[in-house]
C-alpha cells in the first residue's frame, strides 16, 4: 500500500480545494461540455458488435447513484449502438463476496466496481485487474482532484479509477430537533446529550449499520482525529508505528467511543442493522441522526421519500471533543469506491473505451453532481440547481483544513479489516472494556 | 379420551396454531402497507389503502415469473435425477452383488454429513474450469450431488424391507434387470419415492448460497435468489420487500397443500420399514 | 438368478452416474481444500506459500473464534434434542390421540413453515424481531410485559438463544412429522397391554411410546446434531455471526473467513477441520444412542 506523510497528504487537498473552489465560483455558466466532439465511432455501422460485462453494487438503478451509472450507461450505448452492455448488480455485501468467487475463477468480466485499499489490493494480487496509466488520464477530459488515486495505487501502480469522494458526516433531520427542542450539537458531549434528550422522548437518536460493523471503526477514527488533531494517527497505529493500547489519544478515543455505549447514541437495533435498515430508520424520520458518508446526498431529492423529510435532511460535520487538538474541519475523507478494468476481459479495447467513457468528467462525475448522488473525485461545476443537502455537503468538503486519505479499516490487509471489525463488533455488543477494544485492535494489527 | 379433554386439547392446538403461523399472517399483512406505515404501534393493521403497487413491484421488478421458471426448472431436472440415481445407486447397494459395495455405500452415506459450505469455493473453481457455472446445469447437478446421498439412504432402507420374491420370479419370467429396476421395484418403493421427491423439492427449491456464488447470468436466477437481489434494489422500501417474500413464498405452500397427504404417507412408510 | 445380479454392466451404469458426481461435488473439491489448507494464500491465483501445519495449530490453539462456533454448534444441537424434540414428541402423541379431521388440519398447519425459503424466514425475522417496526416487541407492550422489550437478535446475551427459537420455529414440522409416522408404526396392542398392567398417561406414554419410537428418536437426535453442525443460511442472513461472535457458526465463520478477510488457505482449513468435526458427531451419536444394533 502507497504511503504518504501527513504533509503531503494536506499539501494536495489544499490544491484540490482551490480547484475546487475555483470552479464553484465559475457557477453555472460554464456549460460546453465535450460530449459533442468525442463521440468518434458513434456512427460507424461496420464496428463489431460487443457485449461487455459491467459489475456494480449499485441494484437501485432509480435513484442515486445507481440511476446516475445506468445513465451513462445508456449514454454510451446510445452513442455505440454496436455495444451492448450487460449489467449485473448485487447490493453492498453479496457484491463483496460474489467478486472474490469471480476473482477467484478469473470470471471475464469487462469492468467492476472496486472498493479501494485492502479490498482492491487483494484483487492486484491476484491479478485481476488491469493497470492503469494515470497519464492517460490528466487533463480536462477528465479533470480527477490531484491525491484521488491513493487507495488505488499499489506499489506505485495504479489500478483503478476513483468515482466519488467520500467522507463521513452525520446526516440529521432538522425538523425533529426543532419540535423537540434539542440543540444542533457542536461537541461530543453535546451530541451525548442530545441523544439523552432523544432518548427520554422515545425516539432514537442516531442510526448506524451496526451489522455491516465498518462504520464504527469510522466512527472511532472520527474521535481519534477529535481527539488527536493527528490524522495519520490512527493510520500509523495500523502499520504498526504507533501503538492502540499505549497511545493516550487511543484511550481517550476508545473511552468516548464507551460513552456513545452507554448513552445509547444508536438505535436499539443496531447491531442486526444493514445499510438498508439503517438508511430506512433515518428517512421515514424514526431516527433524529444517520451517521453516513457523502455518498449520500441523493437522499433530498430521492422521489420515493416523503417531501417532509426531503425538506429537512442537512448535514453536521462530527463534532469536536472537550480538550482535544482536532478541530471540526479535519475531515475523514478518502476515496473508498471506483472502477477498474479486468485483466481477464474478452474484449480489452472496447471494455477500455467503455470505461475511459464512464470515467470522463462530463460523464460519471457531471451525472452524479448533477442528479445529487453524490461528490465526485473530480472536478465539479456547480450548476446552480443543486439541493440544500448537497451545498451543505460541498461546505464541508471544501471547508475542510485536514483530511485522512484513508479509512484505518482499510489501510491494512483484509484480514485486519476483518478481526478490527470483530473486535468493533465486540465492543458494541456489550462484552468488551475500551482497554480491551484497544487490545484487540493492537493485536489485528500485529497480527496482519 | 373424554370429551372435555379433546376440547382443552383442541383450543391448544388452535392457540399453537395461531403462534406457528403469526409470523406469516404479519408478513402478508405488511405487504400491503407503504413503509411509513410500518412504524405505527398497531400489531396488525388493515391498510388504509392496499398497496397493490408493492405487488406489482415485487411481480415486474422482481422479474418473478422469470424466477419462478427457473426454480421450477432446475427443481423439476433435479428431482427427476436424483430419483432415478437414488433408486439405482440403492439397488445396487441393497441387490447386487459387487466387490466394493459396502465401501462405496459408505462413501455415498457420508455425503449426508459433509456439509456443502465446506465444499463451496473449490466447487466453484471445479465447475468453472468445466464450463458449467451460469448454466442450468451449473446448479442441477451439484443439486443432484447433494440430494442423492439423502434419497440412497432412504431409498436402501426401504428396498431391505421389500422381500426378493418378486423379483426372483420375474427373473424366472426372463424380464432382465433393468425391467426389473424401473417396471417392478420403482413403483414397489413409491412411498420412499415420494418422501425423496419432498425432500429434494423443499431443498432445491429453497437454496440460496449455491445459486448466488454459481450463477451471474440474471437469466438463469432462481426465487430465493429474487428476494435477495430486490431487498437491494428496493431496501428503503419494506412494503415491496414484504410483497415479494409472500409471493416467492406461495408456491411451496401451494405445491405443499396439494401433495401433503402424499408426504405424511410416504415418510410414514418410510419412517416404519426403514 | 445369479447372473442377473451380478451383471457387472449394470452394477457399472447403476453406480457410476453417482459416484461421478459424488466425486465431482464431494471427492474432489476436498482434495483441493486438502491441499489448500496447507498454504498461505489470499485466494485460488494469488501467490500461495506452503505453511504446513501453521493454519491447523492456529485454528487448534490460538483460534478462540474458531472453539466458539463449535461451542455455538453444541450448543445449538443441544437446544434442539431437549427442547424441539420433547415438544415435536409430545405434540405427534397429542396429535395422534387427537384424531379426526382436525390432526390433519393441524398436522398440516404445524408444517408449514417447513416449506417456507430459508431467505424469506430469515428476512421475515428479522423484521417481527426488529425494536422499532416489528410486531413482536409490539406484542409483549400489548401484553404489559413492555419490560422484556429488547433487541433479541442484536444483544450477544440473547441472540443465540434468539436463532433457537427462529430455528426451532422453522424445523418443527419435520420433527413431528417423523414422530407421528414413527407413532403410526406402533400397534395399538402394546397400549391395550400395558393399561391393562395399570399404566396410564404420561406413564404409558413414557413406558411404552418413547422406547417403541427409539430408532426414529436416534436417528433425529443424529440429524439434529449434523443440523446444528452445518447451520449457515438462517445464521449469515439474520446475525452473520454477530453480534460479537455470539451467533458464529463454523459454516459462517468459514464463509466470511474466505470471502471477507481473503484467508484462503485458512478458510480451507476450517473445511477440513469441520468435516472432521461433522464426521466425528455423527459417529458419536450414533455410539451413544444406540444400544441395539440396528442399522442406520
Amino acid at each position: 500500500m502507497v504511503m504518504n506523510t501527513k504533509s503531503t497528504r494536506n499539501l494536495l487537498l489544499i490544491t484540490a480545494l482551490a480547484a475546487v473552489s475555483v470552479l464553484s465560483a465559475c457557477g453555472g455558466n460554464d456549460q460546453n461540455d465535450s460530449a459533442g466532439s468525442t463521440n468518434g465511432n458513434a456512427a460507424d455501422p461496420a464496428a463489431e458488435q460487443v457485449t461487455l460485462r459491467v459489475f456494480s453494487n449499485l441494484p437501485d438503478r432509480k435513484s442515486g447513484q445507481g440511476l446516475a451509472e445506468q445513465m451513462v450507461i445508456d449514454n454510451y450505448t446510445k452513442e455505440n449502438p454496436n455495444v451492448k452492455i450487460e449489467l449485473e448488480t448485487l447490493a453492498e455485501e453479496p457484491f463483496k463476496n460474489k467478486l472474490k468467487a469471480y476473482m477467484a475463477s478469473n470470471e471475464a468480466l469487462d469492468i467492476t466496481m472496486v472498493h479501494g485499499g485492502a479490498e482492491l489490493n487483494t484483487l492486484v494480487q491476484a491479478g485481476y485487474v488491469k493497470e492503469l496509466d494515470p497519464a492517460g488520464y490528466e487533463g480536462e477530459t477528465y479533470n480527477f482532484l490531484p491525491g484521488v488515486y491513493k487507495s488505488f495505487t499499489f506499489n506505485d501502480k495504479l489500478y483503478g479509477l476513483p468515482r466519488n469522494s467520500d467522507y463521513e458526516v452525520i446526516y440529521y433531520n432538522q425538523k425533529m430537533f426543532a419540535d423537540n427542542g434539542v440543540n444542533v450539537p457542536t461537541t461530543y458531549a453535546e451530541l451525548l446529550d442530545a441523544a439523552k434528550q432523544f432518548r427520554d422522548k422515545g425516539i432514537e437518536p442516531m442510526s448506524v449499520n451496526g451489522k455491516d460493523l465498518w462504520s464504527f471503526a469510522a466512527f472511532f477514527q472520527d474521535l481519534v482525529i477529535r481527539v488527536s488533531g493527528d490524522q495519520s494517527l490512527m493510520l500509523d497505529a495500523v502499520e504498526q508505528k504507533k501503538n492502540f493500547t499505549t497511545d493516550e489519544s487511543f484511550i481517550t478515543a476508545a473511552k468516548l467511543l464507551g460513552e456513545a455505549r452507554d448513552a445509547k447514541l444508536f438505535q436499539e437495533s443496531f447491531m442486526t442493522a444493514d445499510y438498508g435498515a439503517s438508511q430506512n430508520l433515518f428517512t421515514q424520520g424514526k431516527a433524529a441522526m444517520w451517521y453516513m458518508g457523502s455518498w449520500e446526498a441523493g437522499m433530498a431529492t430521492n422521489e420515493s421519500l416523503s417531501e417532509d423529510f426531503r425538506n429537512n435532511v442537512a448535514v453536521l460535520k462530527f463534532p469536536v471533543v472537550d480538550g482535544g487538538k482536532g478541530k471540526d474541519t479535519d475531515l475523514l475523507a478518502w476515496n473508498g469506491g471506483g472502477y477498474s478494468l479486468v485483466s481477464s476481459s474478452k474484449h480489452p479495447e472496447e471494455a477500455k473505451k467503455f470505461f475511459d467513457y464512464l470515467m470522463r468528467a462530463d460523464q460519471w462525475a457531471k451525472t452524479v453532481w448533477d442528479t445529487g448522488a453524490a461528490v465526485p473525485a473530480q472536478k465539479y461545476e456547480l450548476t446552480g440547481t443543486e439541493s440544500g443537502l448537497q451545498k451543505q455537503l460541498t461546505d464541508v468538503l471544501t471547508g475542510a483544513t485536514t483530511t485522512a486519505g484513508s479509512l484505518g479499516l482499510d489501510y491494512g490487509t483484509p484480514k485486519f479489516k476483518d478481526d478490527g471489525q470483530n473486535a468493533f463488533g465486540k465492543f458494541f455488543a456489550g462484552g468488551s472494556t475500551p482497554e480491551e477494544l484497544l487490545a484487540d485492535l493492537q493485536k489485528a494489527a500485529e497480527s496482519q | 379420551m373424554t370429551k372435555s379433554t379433546k376440547t382443552i386439547l383442541w383450543v391448544f392446538f388452535l392457540f399453537v396454531a395461531l403462534v406457528q403461523l403469526f409470523p406469516l399472517i404479519w408478513l402478508a399483512d405488511f405487504s400491503f402497507l407503504s413503509s411509513n406505515e410500518f412504524y405505527s404501534s398497531s400489531i396488525l393493521k388493515w391498510p388504509s389503502a392496499p398497496q397493490w403497487q408493492n405487488y406489482i413491484n415485487a411481480w415486474v421488478d422482481g422479474k418473478f415469473l422469470r424466477y419462478f421458471i427457473n426454480s421450477a426448472f432446475i427443481t423439476t431436472v433435479t428431482i427427476l435425477l436424483t430419483v432415478v440415481l437414488s433408486l439405482t445407486l440403492g439397488y445396487a447397494f441393497t441387490r447386487m452383488e459387487w466387490k466394493f459395495r459396502s465401501v462405496f455405500f459408505t462413501i455415498i452415506l457420508l455425503g449426508i454429513m459433509i456439509p456443502i459450505h465446506a465444499t463451496l469455493l473449490p466447487n466453484f473453481a471445479i465447475f468453472k474450469a468445466l464450463g458449467l457455472t451460469d448454466s442450468y446445469l451449473g446448479l442441477i447437478l451439484p443439486y443432484t450431488a447433494v440430494s442423492v446421498p439423502m434419497g440412497t439412504f432412504i431409498l436402501t432402507g426401504f428396498l431391505r424391507s421389500i422381500p426378493k420374491a418378486l423379483e426372483e420370479s420375474a427373473i424366472v419370467d426372463g424380464a432382465n434387470i433393468y425391467r426389473i429396476v424401473f417396471q417392478i421395484i420403482a413403483p414397489l418403493t413409491a412411498p420412499a419415492l415420494v418422501t425423496v421427491v419432498v425432500t429434494t423439492f423443499l431443498n432445491c427449491w429453497n437454496e440460496f448460497i449455491m445459486a448466488s456464488t454459481f450463477l451471474s447470468k440474471d437469466a438463469l436466477k432462481t426465487l430465493p435468489f429474487s428476494v435477495m437481489n430486490f431487498a437491494g434494489q428496493y431496501s428503503s422500501d419494506y412494503g415491496s420487500q414484504f410483497a415479494v417474500m409472500v409471493l416467492t413464498s406461495i408456491p411451496a405452500i401451494v405445491i405443499y397443500a396439494i401433495f401433503n397427504e402424499q408426504i405424511t404417507k410416504g415418510v410414514t412408510a418410510g419412517a416404519v420399514k426403514g | 438368478m445369479q447372473k442377473v445380479f451380478n451383471n457387472k454392466m449394470a452394477i457399472f451404469l447403476f453406480v457410476f452416474p453417482g459416484i461421478l458426481l459424488f466425486s465431482l461435488t464431494f471427492l474432489v473439491p476436498i482434495v483441493l481444500s486438502g491441499y489448500y489448507s496447507f498454504r498461505d494464500t489470499l485466494a485460488p491465483g494469488t501467490p500461495s506459500a506452503f505453511i504446513g501445519f501453521a493454519n491447523y495449530t492456529e485454528l487448534l490453539f490460538h483460534d478462540s473464534r474458531f472453539w466458539l462456533a463449535l461451542r455455538n454448534a453444541v450448543l445449538l444441537g443441544l437446544g434442539f434434542i431437549f427442547i424441539q424434540h420433547p415438544i415435536a414428541i409430545f405434540f405427534a402423541i397429542m396429535l395422534d390421540r387427537l384424531g379426526g379431521k382436525a390432526e390433519k388440519w393441524f398436522r398440516t398447519i404445524f408444517f408449514i413453515p417447513c416449506v417456507i425459503s430459508v431467505v424469506v424466514i430469515s428476512k421475515m425475522w428479522l423484521s417481527l424481531l426488529d425494536p422499532t417496526f416489528g410486531a413482536f416487541n409490539k406484542l409483549l407492550d400489548t401484553l404489559g410485559l413492555g419490560f422484556l422489550k429488547h433487541a433479541w437478535l442484536g444483544d450477544s446475551s440473547t441472540a443465540l438463544v434468539t436463532m433457537l427459537f427462529i430455528l426451532i420455529w422453522a424445523g418443527f414440522g419435520w420433527g413431528l412429522l417423523f414422530y407421528y409416522a414413527g407413532l403410526k408404526g406402533i400397534p395399538d396392542e402394546m397400549y391395550e397391554a400395558a393399561s391393562l398392567d395399570g399404566a396410564s398417561g404420561f406413564k404409558l406414554h413414557l413406558r411404552i411410546t418413547v422406547p417403541l419410537l427409539s430408532p426414529v428418536i436416534t436417528v433425529q437426535i443424529t440429524l439434529a446434531m449434523i443440523t446444528a453442525l452445518k447451520q449457515m443460511e438462517t445464521v449469515f442472513l439474520t446475525t452473520n455471526g454477530g453480534p460479537g461472535d455470539s451467533t458464529q457458526f463454523l459454516a459462517v465463520y468459514l464463509y466470511n473467513k474466505a470471502f471477507s478477510a481473503s484467508q484462503y488457505g485458512y478458510a480451507n482449513a476450517i473445511s477440513i477441520l469441520f468435516i472432521v468435526v461433522c464426521l466425528l458427531a455423527t459417529y458419536l451419536s450414533n455410539k451413544l444412542t444406540r444400544s441395539d444394533a440396528t442399522e442406520f
